[in-house]
């Protein structure tokens, strides 16, 4: 009975699956390196460093087998907070092995499921903040400040690689204390870590004060609903949005409709 | 006045237009800033619960026109804004660059005359494509009345077009606006459909050239519900209609908002909020899920049931078709079942080729087992009620949905 850790990249997670083969030996669980304190001697537990040339050939195999579609599906759910994930994954890739593009609809095994479930959210989530996100111009640096539950981070960079191509932009994950950066030529993740509060100029304020406005125009009083908003997007990512922040304040409506009951 | 005077009047002014998405269009921009994602993105949602995908605003709400059902008719007093294509550009561009939008919905009141209005319109879009090389969305209006060869020049740098119906039938039209004429809306909606034909076969243009895109995201229109006395019925056959001769992508239904005295109009207290809900259902089920709209609706029944969505209410009219064996069904037959959506049919097609469906996996698949169970079997297992008679199930249904809420009001489960 044997438990795997590896250093919590995704190459590290198909090291183990090359490991596992080589060993002729399933592990009973995988974690990452920083979870070894958490666990219990009971089984012997065997590091796996992480080879990017064997990652790769692992990676290169089980595409030929399943198709780009099931390592994507892997790639997404990895980036989930989900306990137990890697294990799922690892009996996921291994069903891709074994079956092929099959493997993504054998519903009911559990790993499978478990693997597909947590892709599904965790790409909601990165649609949710490829909206949501919202930039602030510090004077030629676009900030953006996101605290997604999963970690969604590394999701991000293509989408606004491609949409922002013509301006420098940092996208900050505060709860991870991890970012990213672009300088209008390609992206890269790094460890990043606020110094001091930032200084916003006032150009900046402007927009944001414009948005809020044009926001708060935008709403139908006589069909408000705000459950229906609360839905479609929860309060746990009102956080850093510009039209939900309570410090802006706006200039009194010089004209309201006359049907419009004010709030 | 300055932008943000005018951002106030001008986006109050747009948004009783209901038009949001932001899809269909896929377009790659390698130097310029801004590109359009197929399955569209919604950037916020507001306190009524609609989502904001588009920075939707008038570009004049100046308008010569006298519709009785609109805000910004002639005859109101209110206060009256035009932006200039400059400013309207810049705005779009650095709402863009934050991130707070999708893109531009861009449309106008009839300032001074129709191609008058199209051509500021023109002009904005060709500051924003040319001098920003923006690409991202744009969604815009054709202003009734204008020239064709305006709207040809617009729609090569707009990813959707709609020409808005508004009311339902010519009778309407003619009572409430006065100005415009059936003819005068079909004709621009036959041209667009025409020229984006044209454009998909991809006829190859000078040099084997491929053409220009032109309104790659299609077409969409508005139908105003509860102004004039149409049954869904109406409605619903037109939307039909739109939808098979005419290619729309969409065909949006905004419930009457009271704006007016006028004795023409009814008096509302609220919006026909349900009326508009099941109205969307129906346009789901065109669409989606392969129903005609004569299994809907008929003379005899010309309205929705406010009560039942109409999936359910179809399946329990036809109560003879069930219980249908999932692991059996045809893909139709799937979508026709209650509590089964276009996603999870698809789910069970490829899932049942390795496995036996059970109600566990079913629930697992996505599908409402609550509702499902009623019209189903799983592997030779029912879970419903073994009378299958309508009447009954219809108590059943109502008595379910009255545990959440009182007659008249919203069904939602958290009120705040």
């Amino acid at each position: 009975m044997i438990i795997y850790s590896y250093d919590s990249t995704f190459d590290g997670l198909l090291c183990t699956i090359f490991e596992a083969s080589l060993r002729q030996l399933r592990p009973e669980n995988i974690i990452r390196r920083f979870q070894e304190r958490e666990q219990q001697n009971l089984f012997q537990t065997i590091h796996v460093g992480t080879r990017p040339k064997i990652a790769g050939a692992v990676y290169t195999l089980l595409k030929e087998r399943g198709g780009q579609e099931a390592l994507t599906t892997a790639y997404y759910a990895f980036h989930g907070e989900f306990p137990q994930i890697d294990m799922a994954i690892f009996n996921y890739l291994e069903m891709v092995w074994k079956r092929g593009k099959e493997a993504q609809t054998l519903f009911s095994n559990e790993s499978v499921l478990q693997t597909l479930d947590a892709q599904r959210r965790v790409s909601r989530e990165r649609h949710m903040f490829c909206g949501i996100l919202r930039f602030k111009d510090l004077g030629g640096i676009f900030y953006a400040p996101i605290a997604p539950e999963h970690y969604i981070l590394p999701l991000l960079g293509n989408h606004f690689a491609h949409r922002m191509a013509d301006q420098n932009w940092v996208i900050h994950d505060t709860g991870r204390g991890k970012a990213l950066i672009y300088d209008q030529r390609c992206w890269y993740e790094t460890d990043f870590h606020l110094q001091k509060s930032l200084n916003v100029p006032q150009g900046e304020k402007e927009y944001q004060k414009l948005w809020k406005t044009f926001f708060n125009s935008v709403t139908i009083t006589s069909r408000r609903n705000k459950g229906l908003q609360k839905r479609n997007m929860p309060m746990r990512y009102w956080r850093y949005l510009t039209e939900m922040d309570d410090s802006i304040s706006l200039t009194p409506p010089r004209f309201t409709d006359p049907k419009d009951d004010n709030d | 006045m300055d932008t943000e005077g005018k951002l106030i009047i001008l986006a109050d002014a747009a948004k009783y237009d209901v038009s949001c998405s932001s899809s269909g269009s896929q377009r790659k921009n390698p130097s310029g800033i801004g590109n359009a994602s197929l399955g569209g993105i919604c950037h916020s949602w507001t306190a009524d619960g609609r989502c904001v995908s588009l920075l939707k605003v008038l570009f004049s709400n100046d308008c010569i026109y006298d519709c009785a059902y609109c805000v910004n008719r002639r005859s109101v007093d209110r206060p009256r804004a035009t932006f200039t294509p400059e400013e309207l550009a810049g705005l779009t561009i650095n709402f863009y660059r934050r991130n707070y939008i999708e893109g531009l919905f861009l449309s106008s009141g009839v300032y001074k005359s129709p191609n008058h209005t199209m051509e500021y319109l023109l002009q904005t879009l060709l500051l924003l494509r040319q001098k920003h090389r923006f690409g991202g969305y744009i969604h815009t209006k054709v202003i009734p009345g204008s020239d064709p060869a305006l709207v040809d020049a617009v729609g090569q740098y707009t990813d959707r077009m709609s020409v808005n119906i508004e009311l339902p039938t010519e009778k309407s039209l003619t009572l409430l606006a006065p100005q415009k004429s059936k003819e005068s809306i079909l004709r621009p909606m036959k041209h667009l459909t025409k020229r984006i034909e044209e454009n998909q076969l991809g006829k190859p243009t000078w040099r084997g050239r491929k053409a220009p895109l032109f309104v790659p995201a299609g077409q969409s229109t508005q139908l105003i519900v509860g102004a004039t006395p149409e049954d869904d019925l109406t409605v619903l056959r037109l939307s039909e209609n739109l939808y098979s001769h005419y290619n729309l992508k969409r065909v949006y239904y905004s419930a009457y908002v009271p704006v007016s005295d006028n004795p023409l109009l009814p008096a509302l207290s609220t919006p026909p909020l349900r009326r508009e809900n099941r109205l969307y259902q129906a346009d789901w089920l065109l669409r989606f899920y392969r129903f005609k709209a004569s299994e809907l609706l008929d003379e005899k029944r010309p309205y929705f049931d406010l009560d039942l969505d109409p999936k359910t209410d179809w399946a329990l009219r036809n109560i003879q078709f069930f219980p249908v064996e999932v692991n059996k069904a045809s893909y139709e037959q799937l979508l026709r079942i209650p509590g089964i959506g276009v996603k999870s049919a698809k789910r069970i097609v490829v899932a049942r080729k390795n496995n036996i469906i059970s109600f566990e996996l079913l629930s697992r698949l996505g599908v409402v087992i609550k509702r499902a169970q009623y019209f189903i079997t799983c592997n030779g297992v029912f879970r419903g009620d073994k009378t299958m008679d309508e009447t009954r199930l219809r108590h059943h249904f109502l008595a379910e949905r009255s545990k959440f809420t009182s007659y008249g009001q919203q069904l939602f489960l958290f009120e705040s």
